[in-house]
């Protein structure tokens, strides 16, 4: 295995792990940590997440690659300043874990309140809404950056909308964006995605 | 008492015409050469992939500690300072200027010739492209002008490009590649571009950028780079106005002062901080700055303004393939004779505008799940493109860079404040100006088909120049043409601070054109190394 081969399986075991460890959380336990409970992140990904195009397994594999990217993330680093215009500094915002993870918190206290079960057992219908509900406020358009987003359905929504994977889907074509892949074929048409029309 | 380095050549700042200006005397002439930057060394080659990857990810800065805390002023103005410069975040974006640019007083009766012509010029753009290594496309002979090919061929032209050329050209004006800095076959030592499209960082070094011609020279033992070290002031030889020393500041070593001694100082510090040091450095025999006798160092600052329109085209795209690469016309940088000066160029990108994923439909609907795709989609189903056009600004004498009190670096050194202002005619001709882009942006979309979504004018000015004019008179002057200073034999000035006007058209390769034409007028003064050996260092061994 090359090294960045086992680097990347290292972390996507880790992540793996810690996912599993989480959802091993009793709800008590959920009530008082910090951490993003995995299922009913599990359960706002299939709400907000285009499932007729991902399919079940892959909302469940885009929630775990938003697991691991959040856990890569670094509070207030430098940001990317721009080519010319700015001579601010940026940089970027607080680690949005606690945040989120009492939003999850929330929403299965609200759903227990409201409907008596937990946030993941309610039809995807009435979780929407649910979600829908707290993020209407927020008075979006466009979607914030993923860590921008003050909503944790916001920011995996986000954070899915910006992968190659989204853009493919949304054009049913493998561009690949991001994918660096030589000079051929730059011209071409991009093969339509299996399945596709 | 001061840590003193001598050299024979002393060159102030770290980027892109300091780079070309060593690189070049070192393949010519036999010299001791010293580069001085107050920034950072940049991270290596093999650390970008992972700079890219939290670029991608999380916004992060990918050229991280490229600025100095405190070392900035007011006006446009980038925060890069480091080895490199702003040419590690640049887009490798080349086209040449066009012969009117230089001319601009004896064809139009506006603004200023440079005291430089196209023709004159010309050997040095060549030889730019080589250095760097530009890929191009021959446009229109008479609308491209170019005594050789390009060094490498042209980056492919994307699906989408393929279809927006047509388009564009639908209007029967002709638009072709836009010459970049990245090499389409191996060149010098650089890897190929592999449409990483991530630009502003190039992970696999195939686009040009300053820090590959540092690194060789000094493992090769040709120059001396001494980053961290931020110039402070330069200081004239007793009852002379030669300048014989820098004082600078190692910022590892703040205690200590260090003074560059040199027979030849080029000062190679951009359009900002060339202008600035020359003015800090004011003393009594120089009360108004170093090279400022006519009063116009920081006079002049100059650049193009841009003018864009996102338009909706009548095709299916397919976004994120190569799309940070454009179409270019320089139809309207040559325009022949005018009743009224509006000289521009024409750019055509690829573009999602109007086409990212939402939260709310345009019936105020909230977004979520399938239909949020669904959305995406189907505003997908026509492409967007991106028109844009840089418009030629005359500098008003007033429009400056000063240093600013109120604003000092950890130092203590007051900061640049840099206002730009339009010369009278240019003001003048501004509104006329951008009613005339504006109606080519509605022919090309009448032509093509289509919808135009939105016109937007920036008030700024993109690629910043000036601050130290050449020309002829040392009355209207601060420079002569190669960039020696009028008051100070042995002081060179370099590149974008020496142009008098912005052009219209992306800058970079004409500041290093310019800066290689003032390295062969510096090294005349050093004995010549090419008629003694075999340079394979030279730019056609590749």
């Amino acid at each position: 295995m090359a090294d960045s081969d086992r680097r990347t399986f290292m972390k996507q075991s880790a992540a793996i792990a810690s996912i599993l460890s989480l959802t091993r959380c009793s709800p008590s336990d959920r009530q008082a940590s910090a951490s993003i409970d995995a299922e009913t992140l599990r359960a706002v990904g299939h709400a907000v997440l285009p499932a007729s195009d991902l399919g079940p397994d892959g909302v469940d594999r885009v929630v775990q690659d938003f697991l691991e990217w959040l856990r890569g993330y670094e509070p207030v680093t430098e940001q990317s300043h721009s080519y010319l215009t700015s001579s601010e500094i940026r940089y970027g915002p607080p680690h949005p874990e606690p945040r989120w993870a009492s939003q999850l918190q929330a929403l299965d206290l609200e759903s227990e309140r409201r409907y008596g079960v937990l946030f993941r057992e309610l039809p995807v219908e009435q979780s929407r809404a649910m979600i829908g509900s707290q993020i209407q406020q927020d008075r979006l358009d466009r979607l914030p950056s993923a860590v921008g987003a003050r909503h944790v359905a916001v920011g995996l929504l986000a954070y899915f909308c910006a992968t190659p994977e989204a853009n493919d889907l949304c054009h049913r074509a493998a561009i690949g964006m991001y994918a660096c892949r030589g000079l051929d074929d730059t011209s071409k048409r991009p093969a339509p995605l299996e399945g596709s029309a | 008492m001061a840590r003193v380095i001598e050299s024979d050549i002393c060159i102030i700042g770290g980027g892109i015409t300091a780079a070309m200006v060593a690189e070049k005397l070192a393949d010519e002439r036999d010299a001791r050469i010293v580069v001085v930057e107050g920034g950072d060394q940049t991270s290596n080659l093999e650390d970008r992939f992972e700079h890219r990857r939290r670029f991608l990810a999380y916004g992060d800065n990918p050229w991280p500690n490229d600025h100095i805390r405190g070392q900035t002023g007011h006006g446009i103005q980038s925060r890069s300072m480091g080895e490199g410069g702003l040419a590690m975040h640049w887009g490798g974006t080349c086209p040449r200027f066009t012969p009117e640019d230089m001319r601009v007083k004896s064809l139009y009766g506006v603004g200023d010739d440079w005291p430089v012509s196209y023709d004159e010029l010309e050997p040095h753009y060549q030889e730019a492209e080589e250095r760097m290594g530009v890929a191009g496309e021959q446009g229109p002979p008479e609308l491209d002008v170019r005594s050789q090919p390009y060094p490498m061929p042209p980056v492919p032209v994307s699906y989408g490009q393929t279809l927006l050329k047509e388009w564009g050209e639908a209007s029967g004006i002709p638009f072709w590649t836009n010459p970049v800095s990245k090499n389409t076959v191996p060149y010098r030592g650089r890897n190929v571009c592999v449409r990483c499209d991530t630009c502003q960082i190039c992970p696999t070094g195939a686009k040009y950028t300053p820090d590959f011609t540092f690194r060789k020279l000094v493992s090769d033992g040709r120059i001396e780079f001494h980053s961290r070290t931020l110039v402070r002031r330069l200081g004239l030889a007793p009852a002379s106005s030669r300048i014989d020393h820098v004082q600078a500041v190692d910022r590892n070593d703040p205690d200590e002062l260090v003074e560059f001694r040199a027979a030849t100082f080029v000062l190679a510090a951009g359009y900002a901080w060339s202008p600035h040091l020359l003015l800090l450095s004011a003393g009594d025999q120089f009360p108004d700055g170093l090279g400022n006798r006519s009063g116009l160092v920081g006079k002049y600052m100059n650049g193009h303004r841009p003018v864009s329109a996102f338009v909706e085209v009548p095709m299916k795209l397919f976004p994120g393939m190569y799309d940070r690469h454009s179409l270019i016309s320089k139809r309207f940088q040559r325009p022949g004779r005018l009743s009224r000066y509006v000289r521009h160029d024409l750019r055509i990108w690829e573009s999602t505008a109007g086409r990212n994923p939402r939260l709310t439909n345009d019936a105020g609907e909230m977004l979520l799940g399938d239909a949020v795709m669904e959305d995406w989609r189907r505003r997908s189903e026509r492409g967007a493109a991106r028109l844009r056009a840089y418009y030629d600004v005359l500098p008003a004498r007033e429009s400056s860079l000063t240093l600013d009190a109120d604003t000092t670096n950890q130092w203590g050194d007051p900061m640049p404040r840099i206002e730009f202002r339009d010369s009278d005619e240019s003001a003048d001709l501004r509104e006329y100006t951008e009613n005339r882009i504006t109606g080519i942006f509605q022919d090309v979309v009448r032509a093509g088909g289509g919808k135009i979504l939105s016109v937007g004018v920036q008030e700024g000015q993109d690629h910043p120049a000036g601050g130290c004019r050449m020309g002829n008179d040392p009355a209207t002057s601060v420079t002569d043409s190669y960039g020696r200073t009028h008051d100070h034999e042995n002081l060179f000035v370099v590149g974008a601070p020496t142009m008098p006007t912005g052009g219209c058209a992306n800058g970079t390769l004409t500041f290093v054109a310019l800066s290689l034409r003032s390295a062969t007028e510096i090294g005349r003064e050093f004995p010549d190394r090419t008629a003694e050996e075999t340079s394979d260092a030279s730019p056609a061994a590749v």
